[in-house]
């Protein structure tokens, strides 16, 4: 029995595989829409829609979750879980109050830091990372090449911002951020006084604000 | 800005930093949380601030992202749906994507059980195998939740009552998948044997291969177009080439729409 050689070509037939560039119609029309239309379409139950919004932001998120929790295994669980998340909660999804990317990276962000103080309470069994690594297959190419572009440019300018900070400014966010620790635990680690902490934690955020409007002044509020 | 409310002014701008990151003490936190109750000045320094802080999602480098995830978040999507019709009803536009999405979760089942298959410690897998059994049970409750379509739940017999599964039919390609665990162990020099049914006329369709925990699957590729044949039969031959079934059958399908 050629399993993987049947399942590929079965998974051809259906579509699953499908280059990027070789979409149907519907595809096409849906990725002419904005965010907030698919979200609208996604919570009426369209996946194709939410297939876009996927292909715009898997990989930012992706990132995001193996940033914070280390492996790219338990990463791809998170990001399954907060597009599951977008896909229950759509229909209460509000622009208004922000884009859709910033929705669903708080949604991995959560989740993420969740998953991570889970571990440290309980750790997991190594052999099942060996299990999955036999299970990793090809890469998701329409992630790459349907990224949404702001994406790219948030993280360049992000980036930038951040090598401005003090190296110990941005060690202190940047280990509460992605590593959901508190002021007190970070003092701790760093064997620093929590004042010191505290003060640099707030001196670390003006200047990322700071930095981020020299570089943004057009959206800045 | 952070800088321009002071704690010692009565706000709590020196606490905004480590409010927004989840960093405070419970007993700070609940001092902020008390103070932007009745403060505009430091509610809109909480949204500058958390705009700021909510952009460094995007510092990391990006990664390249296993398609598996995309399968998998496409097989959860409909055993979600399936388990809770009411909360989100499924409208696919098209036979063929939901097709697709049936085929994801079929991919997501079969390449676990290639892997286990692939384990030289099958019995110390525990937390495994219980990974395998769930995704078993959302493609069977997924088949079995969805008889009109293109997945068609297998039926079994009195021979093997605890055989279950479905067969994937692709039309686009003539190609059919079957899929079924709950097959009882057999003897040695039997086998199942897959047959494609029209009327009395059976086409030798193959031997289903068959691990040890009963779980079986056969890709199909008739010569004939699958839409001549009303249905599909898996008996239990002593020989695997033979020409029409004389043994127990153990499940069925119907396949013609």
């Amino acid at each position: 029995m050629h399993l993987h050689v049947s399942l590929r070509r079965i998974s051809q037939c259906s579509g699953l595989d499908r280059p990027a560039g070789e979409t149907n119609e519907t595809t096409g029309e849906l990725q002419r829409l904005d965010d907030a239309e698919l979200v609208t379409l996604t919570g009426q139950g369209e996946v194709r829609a939410l297939e876009v919004l996927y292909n715009r932001y898997a990989r930012a998120a992706f990132a995001f979750a193996v940033r914070i929790v280390g492996d790219p295994l338990e990463a791809e669980e998170i990001l399954q879980e907060a597009f599951l998340r977008v896909w229950q909660q759509a229909n209460r999804f509000q622009h208004a109050r922000g884009s859709f990317a910033s929705w669903l990276l708080s949604i991995t962000h959560n989740l993420a830091i969740d998953a991570l103080r889970r571990r440290q309470r309980r750790p997991q069994r190594a052999d099942m990372v060996d299990f999955f690594e036999v299970l990793r297959t090809e890469i998701d190419t329409a992630v790459d090449l349907e990224e949404a572009a702001m994406v790219a440019e948030l993280r360049q300018q992000v980036q930038a911002a951040i090598a401005q900070l003090p190296q110990r400014q941005r060690e202190v966010l940047e280990l509460a951020y992605f590593q959901g620790l508190t002021q007190r635990e970070i003092a701790e680690l760093l064997d620093e006084p929590l004042g010191t902490v505290k003060t640099r934690m707030r001196l670390g955020l003006q200047k990322l604000q700071e930095a981020l409007q020299a570089q943004r002044p057009e959206t800045s509020g | 800005m952070t800088g321009g409310i002071e704690h010692d002014q009565g706000h709590v701008g020196d606490l905004i930093a480590a409010y927004v990151l989840d960093a405070l003490d419970p007993e700070e936190l609940e001092l902020v949380e008390r103070h932007l109750e009745d403060c505009p000045q430091c509610q809109a320094a909480v949204i500058e601030a958390r705009a700021a802080i909510d952009l460094m999602a995007y510092l990391p480098d990006p990664q390249p992202v296993p398609l598996r995830a995309r399968h998998r978040l496409l097989a959860r999507l409909h055993a979600d749906a399936a388990s809770t019709p009411e909360a989100a009803p499924i409208r696919l536009r098209s036979r063929l994507g939901w097709l697709a999405a049936a085929v994801a979760a079929v991919l997501a089942l079969a390449f676990a059980w290639q892997s286990l298959q692939s384990q030289a410690e099958v019995q110390e897998r525990e937390a495994q195998v219980r990974e395998l059994e769930q995704r078993g049970q959302v493609l069977t409750q997924f088949v079995n939740n969805r008889p009109q379509g293109f997945v068609m739940p297998i039926e079994s017999t009195v021979a093997a009552p605890g055989a279950r599964g479905g067969i994937i039919l692709d039309p686009t390609s003539n190609a059919a998948l079957v899929m079924i665990e709950g097959l009882p162990r057999l003897p040695t020099g039997q086998a199942y044997v897959v047959w494609l049914v029209d009327g009395d006329r059976y086409i030798n369709a193959g031997v289903l291969p068959v691990d040890d925990q009963g779980r079986g699957e056969l890709y199909l590729t008739p010569q004939e177009a699958l839409s001549t044949f009303t249905g599909i039969a898996i008996t239990v031959e002593t020989g695997a080439l033979a020409s029409s079934p004389n043994g127990q059958p153990v499940a069925q399908a119907t396949i013609g729409r």
